[in-house]
């Protein structure tokens, strides 16, 4: 009877502790929830993240690859959903020279060059680019060519006058985007994509569309020649003389195939 | 008051004696290193994609749910909540704070937010359920009224032994995770800071209260809330137990009543009327963690106010039934 007194002696004791405990957890939270303070502090202080502040990974001697841009970077189409980026980074590793760490893959749908500058404000972002040292980017297709979409939603094809008029200022947009890379991360190795002509099976668009990205590869070519550590990396050639076969089903992605014979090409450049 | 202490004494020693309280424990013993275990697997797999850099990985993850934001298959009421999500990350990486911080700490709060809801108040069942439905199956329960004391203070006695359990179990969940899951990630992570004060304004994020608060204040607040959704369960199934003749239908009625909460919970939005409902309102941690609430129009203190009319009517029915019942058969 007396080992009963003392579990309930102890019983008792640790429960009233605990509801204690309890019940002045509950008041805290409880006030923080109903009545939060507003923090005048941070408000200030957002502007200088202490991310931002982070200086750039030294160089190990090994590939660290970033992809960055719009869905062709981050693999639309590819049933096995790895895109240029991963591919390439596969083909670097199974050629052995260098260790390869694939850091992200930053593509987001339907990035238009607008979006991509707001993008490379992020504090994030920021610090993904500066660990890199090779970085992708695929940017520029949504501009000219809204995405893709008006081919499937709309009986209109986008039409060549549109993809004139949108050139020059996404362009210029490129450069800006092309320089502030730059200045985020000094050392990286910048390849940027070259656009193909996605609609080479639509016998209708087929030359207006070759002329304008023609055109808008050739300002690319300009801006990045101008550019320190960077190319640009052609993709046109090879959609160019059977799309059907490379594209995805969207007639606008490119497909598994399509994707691999793009990382080849990045593979070559870099080696 | 020293003969009710007694009656509460005696109660307490026949929950100890029926072995509930050690059930749970052991529940809590085999479930946690199971978590754990799981847990570290994950991680695991993460480093190897990611190394060892967390920013890395957040940035990722506000990535992928931006691309899932633009696609026509995900529902609207994932977009708000990713949308949320993506602004909350973007928080945590701006201010270079790592949102899960591998540790003891980090593990026992992230397993008692999955728990809150469901897994805990189901250990508070395991001793409330059978109270007073118990002694009724047994025949006790002529010997227990047969004494010369007023019947409200016999279940006066029960409720408070069921209420001191309530607490022991909390705290006991606490204990028993981060000492079981310090094991595999470590021990320490009590000052990790975590952001609280979120304030949603459907799918935007006001930052403006938001307050870097230690982990060790996070886990106090969290267990007081924890604690309080206890207490209403308790009372519950206290009611449901004086009810009910049999045990296993007192478990029965209250389990059913749980799990349709969790499952309200994913889909009910639509319903807005099922706000009043106790068990869409257990989630109370949700928002502590800054996650949207399951139904509009739903926030602390209407959840808090809504668990207490419940609690309340839950108590003043089982005095009124337990007193006034005849108790022959």
């Amino acid at each position: 009877m007396n080992s009963w007194k003392w579990t309930w002696r102890t019983t008792a004791v640790l429960s009233a502790l605990s509801a204690l405990l309890l019940a002045v957890g509950f008041g805290y939270g409880a006030r923080e929830l109903i009545f939060p303070r507003p923090n005048l502090v941070n408000a200030d202080a957002a502007a200088d993240a202490p991310l931002t502040e982070r200086a750039p990974s030294t160089d190990d001697g090994s590939y660290r690859i970033v992809a960055i841009g719009d869905s062709l970077a981050k693999g639309t189409g590819d049933t096995t959903g790895q895109g240029f980026a991963r591919r390439a980074a596969a083909l670097l590793d199974q050629s052995g020279d260098r260790e390869v760490r694939f850091l992200n893959n930053l593509g987001i749908n339907g990035m238009t060059t607008q979006e991509l500058l707001t993008e490379l404000d992020e504090p994030g972002v920021r610090y993904v680019l500066k660990e890199a040292n090779v970085i992708l980017l695929s940017i520029g297709a949504n501009d000219l060519f809204q995405g893709g979409a008006a081919l499937q939603t709309s009986a209109e094809a986008p039409d060549a006058n549109a993809l004139e008029a949108a050139l020059p200022a996404a362009s210029e947009r490129l450069g800006e985007a092309l320089d502030q890379l730059r200045s985020i991360n000094p050392a990286a190795r910048i390849i940027y994509l070259g656009l193909y002509n996605p609609f080479g099976d639509i016998e209708s668009l087929r030359d207006e569309g070759d002329l304008g990205i023609t055109e808008w590869n050739a300002k690319a070519s300009a801006q990045i020649a101008e550019g320190e550590n960077m190319v640009l990396t052609p993709t046109f050639d090879l959609f160019e003389r059977d799309p059907g076969a490379y594209l995805s089903s969207d007639h606008f992605h490119p497909n598994s195939a399509g994707y691999e014979r793009i990382a080849q090409r990045i593979v070559q450049g870099l080696q | 008051m020293k003969r009710f202490l007694a009656m509460v004494q005696n109660e307490v020693v026949k929950i100890i004696k029926k072995k509930r309280f050690y059930i749970v424990l052991l529940i809590l013993a085999i479930m946690v290193p199971i978590f754990s275990y799981a847990q570290m697997r994950q991680s695991l797999e993460r480093q190897e994609s990611y190394g060892t850099d967390w920013r890395l990985e957040v940035q990722q993850a506000i990535i992928d749910n931006q691309n899932s934001l633009s696609s026509d298959r995900v529902p609207q009421e994932w977009k708000v909540y990713r949308q949320i999500y993506i602004q909350q990350m973007q928080y945590y990486l701006d201010n270079d704070v790592n949102p899960n911080e591998p540790g003891g700490v980090t593990f026992t709060r992230e397993f008692i937010d999955n728990s809150a809801a469901l897994f805990i108040p189901l250990m508070i069942l395991t001793i409330a359920s059978d109270l007073v439905s118990s002694e009724r199956t047994g025949g006790t329960i002529k010997m227990l009224l047969a004494r010369p004391v007023r019947r409200w203070k016999v279940l006066l006695s029960k409720l408070t032994a069921l209420l001191m359990f309530v607490s022991l179990i909390v705290v006991s969940a606490y204990a028993v995770c981060y000492l079981i899951s310090g094991v595999f990630f470590g021990y320490s992570g009590w000052s990790i800071p975590i952001f609280t004060g979120f304030v949603l304004n459907g799918s935007d994020v006001d930052l403006t209260y938001v307050q870097a608060t230690p982990q060790w204040q996070y886990l106090l607040m969290q267990a007081g809330l924890v604690w309080f959704v206890g207490i209403v369960v308790a009372l519950l199934a206290f009611m449901v137990s004086v009810l009910v003749r049999s045990t296993a239908a007192s478990i029965v009625v209250m389990m059913a009543a749980l799990i349709s909460g969790s499952i309200l919970t994913n889909m009910a939005s639509a319903w807005s009327s099922a706000k009043y409902l106790f068990m869409v309102n257990l989630g109370l941690t949700e928002y502590l963690a800054g996650n949207p609430a399951p139904i509009d129009g739903m926030t602390l203190g209407f959840s808090l106010a809504v668990l207490a009319a419940w609690g309340a009517v839950s108590v003043f029915i089982s005095f009124i039934v337990f007193t006034k019942r005849d108790v022959l058969t």
